[in-house]
């Protein structure tokens, strides 16, 4: 068998190890097990193809250089998701927005192209909302996380991570005007463009100062106000 | 409404409908070719960039078997090579990887050649004697010198007094002077044991058993891609140097875990007898980094 054969059977938390004690290629192994996944919470945290590209590559070297600090308490996983997110948020918080969001219209949902106009509707939504509440949601809904995996990697109480999703599960709901109950279709109403140069005032200001209190889960259930 | 005392509703329940639809996006797809490459030319960069520094923290040992890793000449080394690795110019895809890797070994080889200068002058200042002495015992004598240029490096083993002792070489650097153990009689594990204070003598019995699974020879020098000396020969003398370990019938070591904390866990063999200990990975001659004591195996 050979080397890189032999490394593949290696479980992550012994390649890290391996890869402390100086075995040459096993963060290669790693990397190459975990890179698309990586890449995809990287894509859908920052939101841009050139600043995911840049985020994910620094995660990478600090993982590389920081793999003796894993203590092997989480899952290697769990660990590299908050190195990336972490990345991710660096890279967002040093780019100032240089030109101001375009007026955003949604799709027709009759369109032919819907599901990738749906997507871009919905990458949108998101962008809009507050980060803590789009970084639960990507980990969470988009990624699959637990939500004690995502209140590991976000460096949060679980009990924030669900309020967060909850908060956000309705703006979004909101934002997408999706009918109450509706499960994972398109938009069932026509909808309105979406102004976010117009200020949408963040549902949740208080979430952008940080963790809050957790409060109850948003009851979505209300007789909706306006026209069927 | 819930009881009181209920278990709280199914977290995932997600009435909005949010959850499916952002579950149901397509995969962004794999990372690009061009990325993958990208990034792998910098962990190619930073894996030669960590040669160099343990190249050059190896390059300076002398004849009599003299460790320089560990010591404060082995640091001083260290922090001159890793001086020297940063004017390495940063990643580019363009670079010619072999180039890097021999402008590191000849930039090591400088870094060596400089140690030997400022150490020949601290001793001609100290009056150590002649040439000869000073040169074979600067690897002994460095250990107890104290620069006290802008960097610094103080070695712990120094008299707590401060005195530098002039080229006579400390009890702590005795080992020094014995047989060093052959590196085939060194055994190398990497594996996540979780070692404990508690269970450290059941659970490091059985790295006596050579044909335990895992085993391998360790590297025998910094130079064949070691980015931890203790996974060296050189690296693990330095370490039972440091634990005064007697370890005449070989020495295992497990780069693994203890109480929760990464670590390495060593057993020594001497005259039938199996000692051992927890240690960090920086394990070295001057500081071993003991975290749990020479434990009897049998």
């Amino acid at each position: 068998m050979s080397r890189l054969d032999a490394l593949s059977e290696f479980s992550d938390p012994e390649l890290l190890s391996a890869h402390c004690a100086g075995e040459e290629a096993a963060f290669g192994e790693l990397f190459r097990r975990h890179r698309d996944r990586m890449w995809a919470v990287a894509l859908r945290t920052c939101g841009d193809r050139e600043m995911a590209s840049d985020a994910v590559q620094d995660a990478f070297l600090a993982a590389f250089r920081r793999a003796d600090s894993f203590r092997g308490e989480a899952a290697v996983t769990t660990w590299l998701h908050r190195i990336v997110v972490n990345a991710c948020l660096d890279r967002l918080r040093r780019t100032k927005p240089t030109v101001e969001l375009p007026e955003l219209e949604l799709a027709d949902r009759h369109d032919d192209h819907a599901s990738v106009e749906a997507r871009v509707d919905v990458q949108a939504a998101l962008a809009l909302l507050p980060e803590g509440q789009r970084l639960a949601l990507t980990l969470v809904d988009m990624q699959g996380l637990s939500v004690q995996e995502a209140a590991e990697v976000l460096d949060v109480a679980e009990g924030t991570v669900k309020s967060r999703c909850g908060r956000g599960r309705a703006a979004m709901a909101e934002l997408l005007q999706l009918e109450p109950g509706s499960r994972g279709g398109h938009p069932v109403r026509p909808v309105r463009p979406v102004r976010p140069v117009d200020p949408i005032a963040p549902l949740d200001p208080v979430d952008q100062a940080g963790p809050v209190a957790p409060v109850g889960p948003v009851d979505t259930r209300a007789e909706p106000s306006g026209p069927a | 409404m819930t009881p009181l005392g209920a278990p709280s509703p199914d977290p995932e329940d997600d009435p909005t409908g949010v959850r499916a639809l952002l579950s149901s996006l397509p995969d962004p797809g794999p990372m690009p070719t061009d990325l993958v490459e990208r990034i792998q030319a910098s962990l190619e960069q930073e894996r030669v960039r960590r040669l160099a520094s343990v190249d050059a923290a190896a390059a300076y040992d002398g004849a009599d078997g003299a460790v320089a890793d560990g010591t404060a000449t082995g640091r001083l080394v260290a922090r001159v090579g890793a001086e020297v690795a940063s004017l390495v110019p940063g990643p580019h895809a363009s670079r010619d990887r072999r180039g890097l890797r021999v402008l590191a070994t000849v930039m090591g080889a400088a870094a060596a050649v400089v140690l030997v200068g400022v150490l020949g002058t601290r001793l001609i200042g100290l009056g150590s004697g002649s040439s000869s002495s000073a040169t074979s015992g600067a690897a002994g004598s460095a250990a107890q010198m104290e620069t006290n240029g802008s960097g610094a490096v103080r070695s712990p083993a120094a008299p707590s007094s401060g005195a530098v002792t002039r080229g006579t070489p400390s009890p702590d650097s005795g080992p020094l002077h014995k047989q060093p153990l052959s590196a085939q009689l060194m055994r190398l594990r990497v594996s996540t044991t979780r070692y404990t204070g508690a269970g450290l003598a059941a659970q490091a019995a059985t790295l006596v058993d050579s044909a335990v699974a895992g085993l391998r020879p360790v590297a025998l020098t910094a130079g064949t891609g070691s980015g931890l000396p203790l996974a060296t020969a050189a690296g693990l003398r330095s370490c039972m140097d440091g634990l005064h370990a007697e370890a005449s019938g070989g020495a295992t070591v497990d780069i693994a875990y203890y109480d929760g904390a990464p670590a390495a866990v060593l057993v020594v063999a001497a005259g039938g007898r199996h000692t051992a200990y927890a240690v960090g990975r920086e394990c070295s001659r001057s500081d071993p980094h003991l975290l749990h004591g020479a434990t009897p195996l049998n």
